[in-house]
């Protein structure tokens, strides 16, 4: 597996090769036209680190999330997890897959099942794996649901007696009950209230530490990422479009979209809010299903110029460790204004 | 705006677009029986944009539905009053309240996609406030909608006209929202988390259409958000509520630069910096947000808060001055003049 982004980690956990996940869509009268949601995504997680992955709707950030665990089979390239290329495992060799990484949805609302008790929920997991039973088993699930935070009598209740972090708490529990060496985190706290996100960004922080964690963290919310991930990823439309050090992405943005996005937080402060440069984007995202031709972010890009519309611009490694795809990568710095 | 304006809204002031005062809202389920709004105190003046914060529950929607009235069946309104541009809308009969919805006030809600009709062509849809509130010809109506379009930034609105909401992205569709809002030059424009269904570039968009027709209207706006991003971005004062109260109202560059409640400042500290590096653990406000029949005696934030006292727990604390202008702040142990580091 040759892949530059192997740079990055030496001895990754987790190695994504020019991953791809079509889909057959049929609209209208253009019969069976594909949308390409990720379209050639390479990267890869060291063991205990964190990669962000950002983008806005649509970019098809989940879905790599989901073709990574092999929930949604890729429709082309691979998956190494531990060296192994994971995109081709069915049955048993799946199932024990499963043991070893997880994944950890938005909403604790609809990813709990409503009529379990939280014990039953926690003790799933070790059922279907035959690990513990009896006192064994009730003393496991009591630590998960102390190392989450939580009483001992939450075991007993339902999760509608929970709030939304409560709840987050409790799937959060349920994916670390095996162990797992990896986790996906699709927006894991994207539905909570702003008080009670920072306590479950702690706690994942702290679960890392503590058991070791991979975490592919999937978020729209670039202050989140920065504070969790070691590396970051952007997405625009199917392709990752830069790569690289969380300190480098945030700090030297190279390509113009990345800059962008930033620019379009709104920072909490009033007075930096209001007088800080900002670029701002015209028109919406593009269909996936017809993307531009060229660079897909020409037709959005204040820095776009003829030869963007037609070629499409190499993924290259602009500084030490930093990929990025951008013809005019160089000039993002003075030209984006 | 002075202290006055904050405290006593009441007046005769003709600036003052719309009025809170001392607002009560109970609930009466099968079971329950629920306070929602606690005595609430605000003004919105002419050309004033209010950015109402708080978390999930905390009843900034309720104010909203208030102001407008457009309260579900079992919601009651069991104290204060609500004045709109000088005449009190508290007992209103509902005919004549019809005749202000979309016309003196208007409202944007956060999902375009489920407040407009899907059968209806979004032209004729920002039409029907026309038609109810203005006595004016069929040509004359399209070409206002036309003109909307455009103010609202619609590229092409001629073709625009006839396009349904499928046919629109989400940050076009708001767009359309904000249109019919502004259709018949309401003197107070409701917009009950505009942006949250949106991607933050077309975010930025969007808070930049609200600040411009602020500016071009003088339109009073009342922004309803959870992200202080947001409100730190468009609002001139901000009012903090937490389990139905109003904790803390202040100037936006006061409270940012001064928060006051340790709610706000709690608040402000877990937001994540996205400029700087910051590798500890982040701030927290444990616990989470109380339920709201079930409110302690005294304080609603007492066991969330870190300065909590006896006093706390026996008495409710009411907005008082803070010593700096403009600066109201319901706690018993303000913070004093600390800043946040940023």
């Amino acid at each position: 597996m040759e892949n530059e982004a192997t740079v990055l980690n030496p001895d990754p956990l987790v190695v994504v090769d020019n991953l791809k996940k079509y889909y057959a869509s049929r609209q209208g009268n253009r019969k069976d036209s594909v949308v390409k949601a990720v379209d050639g995504v390479s990267f890869s997680i060291g063991a205990g680190k964190t990669l962000g992955l950002v983008g806005e709707s649509g970019c098809g950030k989940s879905t790599t999330g989901q073709a990574v665990l092999n929930l949604d089979r890729a429709t082309s390239g691979q998956v190494f997890f531990q060296g192994k290329d994971i995109t081709q495992f069915k049955g048993k060799a799946l199932r024990y897959l499963r043991k070893e990484i997880q994944i950890i949805f938005q909403d604790p609302y609809s990813s709990l099942n409503s009529r379990m008790r939280v014990r039953d929920i926690l003790e799933e997991p070790f059922k279907i794996h035959r690990l513990y039973r009896g006192r064994e088993l009730t003393a496991e699930v009591e630590k998960l649901i102390d190392m989450v935070g939580l009483p001992k009598n939450a075991l007993d209740k339902y999760p509608h007696q929970f709030s939304g972090g409560q709840r987050q708490r409790i799937v959060i529990a349920r994916a670390i009950a095996l162990r797992p060496k990896f986790i996906v985190c699709d927006e894991p706290v994207s539905a909570l209230d702003v008080s009670v996100q920072s306590q479950i960004v702690n706690l994942f922080r702290r679960l890392q530490t503590e058991l070791n964690l991979t975490y592919l963290f999937i978020s729209h919310d670039l202050s989140i990422v920065r504070h969790i991930s070691d590396q970051v990823g952007v997405m625009y439309l199917g392709k990752i479009v830069e790569l690289g050090d969380k300190q480098a992405i945030f700090s030297k943005p190279l390509h113009p979209y990345t800059k962008a996005l930033m620019s379009a937080v709104p920072l909490p402060h009033p007075e930096t809010q209001r007088n800080r440069e900002k670029i701002k984007l015209k028109g919406d995202l593009p269909s996936p299903l017809n993307p531009p031709t060229g660079c897909r972010f020409h037709t959005r890009c204040p820095l776009a110029q003829e030869r963007c519309k037609r070629e499409e611009p190499a993924w290259r490694e602009v500084d030490a460790k930093h990929w990025v795809a951008c013809h005019f990568a160089e000039g993002v710095e003075e030209g984006v204004q | 705006m002075s202290l006055e304006s904050t405290m006593q809204p009441i007046n005769k002031d003709d600036d003052v677009v719309l009025a809170v005062k001392d607002l009560f809202l109970e609930f009466d389920n099968f079971d329950s029986h629920v306070t929602a709004l606690h005595g609430l105190n605000f003004t919105i003046r002419r050309g004033e944009i209010l950015g109402l914060v708080g978390e999930s529950g905390c009843g900034k929607s309720l104010t909203s539905l208030s102001s407008i009235k457009l309260l579900p069946k079992n919601a009651k309104i069991t104290g204060g009053e609500i004045q709109l541009a000088g005449t009190s809308i508290t007992h209103l009969p509902e005919k004549a309240m019809k005749r202000l919805r979309g016309n003196t006030i208007s409202m944007i809600f956060q999902e375009p996609m489920t407040a407009l009709n899907p059968l209806i062509p979004v032209g004729k849809q920002i039409e029907e406030s026309l038609i109810l509130h203005k006595k004016i010809s069929r040509a004359k109506r399209r070409q206002r909608v036309i003109e909307l379009l455009q103010s609202v930034g619609i590229p092409e609105p001629e073709a625009r006209y006839h396009q349904f909401p499928y046919e629109l992205s989400g940050g076009m569709r708001q767009r359309i929202m904000i249109a019919m809002a502004l259709a018949c030059d309401p003197k107070l424009i409701i917009a009950d988390e505009p942006t949250t269904a949106l991607d933050v570039t077309i975010q930025s968009q969007i808070l930049d259409l609200i600040k411009d027709i602020r500016e071009r209207y003088q339109t009073s706006i009342l922004i309803i958000t959870h992200d202080l991003g947001v409100v730190a971005d468009v609002a001139d004062k901000v009012a903090v509520m937490y389990a139905g109260h109003i904790v803390e109202i202040a100037t936006v560059h006061e409270l940012y630069d001064h928060p006051s409640h340790p709610y706000t400042k709690g608040l402000l500290n877990s937001i994540p910096d996205l400029t700087t590096d910051y590798e500890g653990e982040l701030d927290s406000i444990k616990g989470s947000v109380p339920d709201l029949s079930a409110l302690p005696a005294g304080c609603p934030f007492q066991d969330r808060c870190k300065n909590v006292s006896e006093k706390c727990r026996v008495q409710n604390p009411q907005l008082a001055p803070t010593g700096h202008a403009d600066h109201f702040v319901a706690c018993w142990h303000p913070i004093g003049d600390e800043t946040i580091g940023k």
